[in-house]
């Protein structure tokens, strides 16, 4: 009968070595996640994680966000993260060179005629179109 | 004259441990920044004294009043009925459609009307406060 032979110990080295090739079956998971995420995700076209926007069947494709207005469920105003109102974004508008287009992000949960009500006092202002971001829902 | 002594010299191993530190961190910032919702547009055009000319006979006035309940040229219709005539409205040449909301209405209510109208056909659709 023949015992297999006992082991010896190795040394530090060779177990820091061992123990770096003993994450790479993790790279290449975290890789191909990351991967994934790159290629079937998109980046968020607005900041606030919690304005969840209404979801339509008939929206047109979202062009360059170049002015984009937050609106909360509460009715607060958002511009770039920091609270804002719409003389100040008509204000900032106004400098422009070339009139800009104004996409508002406004909660599904909103009432529509604070919605509304902001967007009849821009109208026939600084921007040359106004655009409701929406989420997109299958027919 | 000997330039590499290459024998006495052992190649040195790279950590891969600030490698996986780096890949984590750009797993996690896309994780928190990506989305996989596609996000849309809807123009939006809301009235005020101006622009109510026009032909009235191509105007349609759709109000929703509360609960949701749908009222065209002031007949309270079901969802079906609406689509129909909104439908047969849009064959009718600069077919407009006027929406008006109830107090309370929500924006998802209010988009959900906006597409009944654009899937009819109607694109120049104007809504009231």
């Amino acid at each position: 009968m023949r015992l297999p032979q006992p082991t010896t110990p190795r040394d530090a080295k060779s177990s820091a070595s061992t123990s770096d090739e003993n994450l790479i079956p993790l790279i290449n998971i975290v890789f191909l996640i990351l991967i994934f995420f790159l290629v079937a995700a998109t980046l968020r076209p607005f900041t606030a994680r919690e304005i969840s926007p209404a979801s339509s069947t008939s929206a047109e494709k979202a062009g360059p966000l170049t002015y984009t207005l937050m609106i909360e469920k509460s009715g607060k105003l958002l511009y770039a993260n920091q609270p804002t109102t719409i003389s100040e974004l008509r204000e900032r508008a106004t400098r422009e060179p070339q009139k800009p287009t104004l996409t508002i992000v406004a909660d599904k949960d909103l009432t529509s005629e604070i919605l509304l009500q902001h967007i009849s006092s821009l109208n026939s202002g600084p921007f040359s179109a106004i655009h409701l971001i929406t989420a997109e829902s299958r027919p | 004259m000997q330039l590499n002594d290459t024998n006495t010299k052992r190649a040195r191993k790279l950590s891969l441990t600030p490698l996986i530190d780096v890949v984590f961190l750009l797993l996690i910032f896309f994780m928190l920044a990506s989305t996989f919702t596609t996000f849309k547009t809807l123009p939006l055009a809301v009235g005020g004294s101006t622009n109510a000319a026009g032909d009235l006979k191509k105007i349609m006035l759709l109000r929703i009043r509360e609960a949701e309940a749908l009222e065209l040229n002031g007949q309270v219709m079901q969802a079906e009925e609406i689509r129909a005539a909104l439908k047969a409205h849009a064959e009718t040449a600069e077919a407009k459609l006027i929406i008006r909301p109830a107090t309370g209405t929500s924006v998802q209510t209010l988009v959900t009307v906006m597409d009944m109208a654009r899937h009819a056909g109607i694109t120049a659709t104007t809504i009231l406060r």
